[in-house]
């Protein structure tokens, strides 16, 4: 996979999507429900205001300093044993990752969920190798065996598969026998995975955080599978988007407190793990050689860009929970790895305009989003700043819609011919269905121009005439 | 207390009553209404689809014309389009002439039930309406422009008038201006979601105060053939 | 092959600078929002909080003393399913250990990082029971912290299908605040593995349904000792 994950245009996704009831229904209750125990842990915490401030300023803190971080956290890292790679595009981070499976011999790996990794396209590429890459979040493996479909969300990928499906796939592809009951099907998912963990030759996890001060690693998991890949493979490899930096485990603190809190209405995930290095000469488990491959692959053209506060993101989700154009069309709609109010704000700039710029058209401008980043990313101004590059400096619009706006612009910009227009606006009211009309028709009534305009009547009460203005 | 009424263009020429009940209210209020008829529209529609340069021109147009008349206030009966005059500083950032003129003019811009309640100090306009009532806070008046007490606190002052919570109320009805004909479908069934939720609810009327999603909901409610009555909330506070 | 000075000069000229900085300024916490939690709480209130916050989080929970930790620990095992028990290389289990084997009729093992890798990973998964003592606990999240040592692998508190816990009362705090203190004050001589467990693992993957116990412990006993 890569940043793009479909091949279909705007207008044939919104219609694949819209079109999936089940899909439709499923991240409706998903908003509502995470979305109601978002609030709640938040109301319980309290001062959440004052928490998207502490967290917004250590991100921007870090982004603004993130060579001197970065920096640091390479030299600490490798002080604790790790080996520290960079990557600057996807293919060198797949090229390092190569090299490391074919120096360990590596044919069997475990993956704990990482959206870097499937930035790059990892899975693709290992197993165009001979490796077997084993996904080991519920959700994930679920999709992987499910003909590797793509997730619908970043923290609930499977939430467009229904438990039906679920267990036919489980029954026709690994001879599961029970039934439907998600505690069932978790059982035996687990049974096969143990397995895999316990063979596995290589561990790969992402970093929800990279402690400069120390050069630790910090996940945050609910499953068991994070730990899994990191304690009992003889090596661990860390995918790292070279943003994901925090200066000590002070600010850890509070990226985790909101982490846990925004992604899924947790006051904590389950297990929150701190990994310094391989494990110690002294220790029976842990892997032996902990590798890190720090991954750019277009990060440093959006530090650059007047979108760098969309890199504070910390993945928690929310702003795709809160999204009323999400709630109708899910991950797949957009089009990208990243969805939702991030992906619109971010793929522009990640992935290019030209292959993107529809990505902001899936958004009426709402806010809401603006409103529970916890990072206080301006997700809407971005999205707004983005169509104004997309129609003005990079002139990706149909000429057809630059010259409808240019002629509203001409009128509106003209009292005179703005006057004299609208007189004619109660024409509409006879105007065929076709264009904008059409198109608005089309779920709605068209609301009927009346004879009079406002400034008809206020003239007329006053005695004066508009026709002078 | 004379007032520069900035009557914004669905008002002046599709939803007419929301600028006639906008006077009537102000004046009943103890306002006097100066009305430029140079004015034209805030421009939010092309500058929400990307073609802020296009849109320079009508802002210029309409700054002038609201700080004609020299009023210490400019009300409008539309909370997105006072949020576009309170961002017009920002698109003549740096120009000499225009940026001081957009700042005093963004500075006295007021969205009209903020006008009432904050300015005027009014909270009861002595309207009478009987029934349930659901109200919806549009996005850019409530989210954006901050305004979202005055609206309840001027509904909840309605004789006779209960007022419904219902599922999804502060979520987006879809108009989204040009988004509601470039995404006709997604707008469809973020309008369709909304109004499922107000039927459910089981009103009389639908309140709001922006003239933009009035008329994408009312739209949906009666293609739906449902009987429920859209107004504006100066429709209802003139409501008597 | 990139090396770290050309990766980090290409963030730099990102970020418009022509050297790499000295360090920069630490950044100022605007508010203390996050160090007032709970912060007038005694022992015996964290202890309550820590609690009734396992309740919710699906741990079972007991209170003992010292005196009597044994006979508590015993209880939490025999709720587990018939099995080998293995317990961190800790004093105090260390301490217990041979009553424990004879009380509850199971064969008890201690972590041992001297015993081949293969073998003591192989005995943690198939024991019904793994035994730690808490390094401190945090009572908002119910949550106890683990530092892997040659005498509690990574292994005991993840490998068997249940988990109990000891948390002597007076290593809880409130929150993750001073969880990441403590860990920032142990910063120079941390183990390569610091673990924050809230409870046992759990998903809801599939149709939002939570699911209690998928790779991680099934079932979780924090045992709070009152006079430790």
């Amino acid at each position: 996979m890569s940043i793009k994950t479909s091949t279909l245009n705007l207008k044939q996704r919104m219609q694949q999507s819209l079109s999936n009831s089940f899909l439709r229904a499923s991240i409706a209750n998903a908003q509502d429900w995470i979305n109601q125990k978002r609030e709640t842990c938040y109301a319980e915490l309290g001062h959440f205001e004052q928490w998207r401030d502490l967290a917004a300023d250590i991100r921007s803190h870090v982004l603004d300093n993130l060579d001197y971080y970065l920096d640091q956290f390479a030299r600490n890292a490798q002080k604790a044993g790790s080996t520290v790679h960079f990557a600057e595009n996807a293919g060198e981070a797949l090229r390092i990752a190569s090299e490391i499976f074919q120096q360990k011999k590596a044919k069997k790996a475990v993956k704990s969920k990482s959206m870097v990794t499937e930035e790059i396209g990892l899975n693709e590429a290992l197993e165009e190798m001979g490796v077997e890459i084993v996904e080991t979040d519920l959700g994930e493996y679920l999709l992987q065996v499910d003909g590797k479909d793509k997730p619908s969300h970043i923290v609930v990928p499977a939430l467009h598969k229904n438990r039906q499906r679920i267990r036919e796939v489980l029954a026709e592809q690994k001879g599961y026998k029970g039934d439907d009951v998600p505690e069932n099907m978790t059982r035996f998912v687990r049974k096969i995975l143990r397995e895999a963990f316990l063979s596995a030759d290589i561990g790969i996890t992402g970093c929800n955080f990279a402690i400069a001060e120390t050069g630790a690693v910090a996940l945050m998991t609910n499953e068991g599978n994070g730990r899994f890949a990191t304690s009992i493979p003889k090596t661990h490899i860390v995918f790292m988007g070279m943003e994901r930096v925090a200066p000590t485990f002070e600010e850890l603190d509070i990226l985790f407190s909101m982490l846990a809190r925004s992604a899924v209405g947790a006051r904590a995930s389950v297990y929150m793990s701190l990994l310094t290095g391989p494990r110690a000469k002294t220790d029976a488990d842990g892997p032996e050689e902990l590798h890190i491959i720090i991954i750019d692959n277009g990060r440093s053209k959006v530090l650059s860009s007047p979108f760098k506060d969309v890199l504070r993101c910390i993945r928690c989700g929310s702003c795709m929970l809160e999204c009323p154009a999400f709630r109708h069309v899910g991950g797949h709609g957009y089009g990208a790895l990243y969805s939702g109010p991030l992906g619109a704000a971010l793929v522009p700039v990640l992935g290019g305009y030209k292959a993107h710029w529809d990505i902001t058209q899936i958004c009426s401008l709402c806010g809401a989003c603006n409103d529970v980043c916890p990072v206080r990313i301006p997700l809407y101004e971005s999205i707004l700043e983005h169509r104004r590059i997309i129609a003005e400096d990079e002139k990706l619009t149909s000429w057809i819609q630059d010259a409808a706006f240019s002629q509203y612009g001409n009128v509106i910009g003209n009292p005179a011919i703005y006057t004299a227009a609208t007189k004619l606006t109660r024409l509409g009211n006879l105007a065929p269905r076709v264009g904008p009309l059409k198109e608005w028709a089309k779920a709605r009534e068209i609301p009927k121009i009346p004879n009079e305009r406002f400034r008809d009547w206020f003239a007329k009460r006053k005695g004066t005439d508009n026709d002078n203005a | 207390m004379r007032i520069s009424f900035f009557v914004t263009c669905i008002a002046d020429n599709v939803l007419t009553n929301v600028g006639i009940k906008s006077v009537e209210l102000l004046e009943k209020l103890g306002c006097t209404i100066d009305f430029n008829p140079r004015q034209t529209c805030c421009g939010q529609p092309l500058v929400n689809a990307g073609y802020q340069g296009k849109a320079k021109k009508s802002m210029r147009v309409l700054i002038d014309a609201l700080l004609e008349d020299a009023c210490e206030y400019v009300v409008a009966p539309s909370g997105s389009c006072v949020l576009q005059v309170k961002e017009f500083p920002r698109f003549f950032k740096g120009d000499s002439l225009w940026e001081p003129k957009a700042k005093l003019l963004a500075g006295k811009t007021w969205e009209i039930t903020d006008f009432i309640v904050n300015v005027l100090k009014i909270t009861d306009t002595g309207a009478e309406l009987h029934g349930r009532a659901a109200y919806h806070p549009s996005c850019h008046m409530s989210r954006l422009l901050g305004v979202r007490e005055p609206p309840l606190q001027l509904l909840g002052n309605i004789k006779g008038l209960e007022l419904a919570p219902f599922k999804g109320q502060d979520k987006c009805c879809g108009f989204g201006g040009a988004f509601s004909v470039e995404m006709p479908d997604l707008s469809g069934a973020m309008v369709a979601e909304k109004v499922r939720n107000i039927a459910d609810a089981g009103v009389d009327y639908l309140i709001g105060a922006d003239g933009a999603c009035l008329m994408n909901i009312e739209g949906r409610i009666r293609r739906e053939g449902l009987n429920i009555q859209v107004l504006h909330i100066v429709e209802a506070l003139m409501k008597a | 092959m990139t090396t770290r000075e050309q990766f980090i000069g290409t963030v730099r000229k990102a970020l418009g600078r022509s050297e790499l900085p000295a360090a920069p300024v630490p950044l100022a916490y605007r508010h203390t929002v996050h160090t007032d939690v709970m912060k007038g709480s005694d022992q015996d209130e964290l202890a309550r909080v820590f609690m009734d916050c396992s309740k919710e989080i699906g741990a079972n929970v007991f209170e003992t003393t010292k005196e009597r930790l044994n006979d508590t620990i015993r209880q939490a095992i025999e709720q587990c399913r018939p099995g080998a028990v293995i317990a961190a290389n800790d004093p105090l289990l260390k301490e217990l250990g041979p009553a424990l084997a004879s009380a509850t009729n199971r064969m008890v093992r201690f972590w041992n990082a001297g015993a081949p890798r293969e073998e003591m990973v192989r005995f943690a998964e198939e024991a019904a029971v793994g035994i730690a003592v808490a390094k401190l606990a945090l009572a908002e999240s119910a949550t106890v912290l683990f530092f892997s040592h040659e005498g509690c692998g990574r292994s005991v508190t993840l490998l068997p299908e249940s988990n109990v816990y000891i948390i002597p009362k007076s290593l809880i705090r409130p929150r993750l605040t001073q969880g990441m203190a403590f860990v920032r004050k142990h910063k120079d001589h941390l183990p390569s593995s610091v673990n924050f467990v809230s409870g046992p693992s759990a998903t809801s993957d599939i149709e939002l349904v939570r699911v209690v116990g998928v790779h991680g412990p099934v079932r979780i006993s924090h045992i709070v000792v009152h006079d430790m």
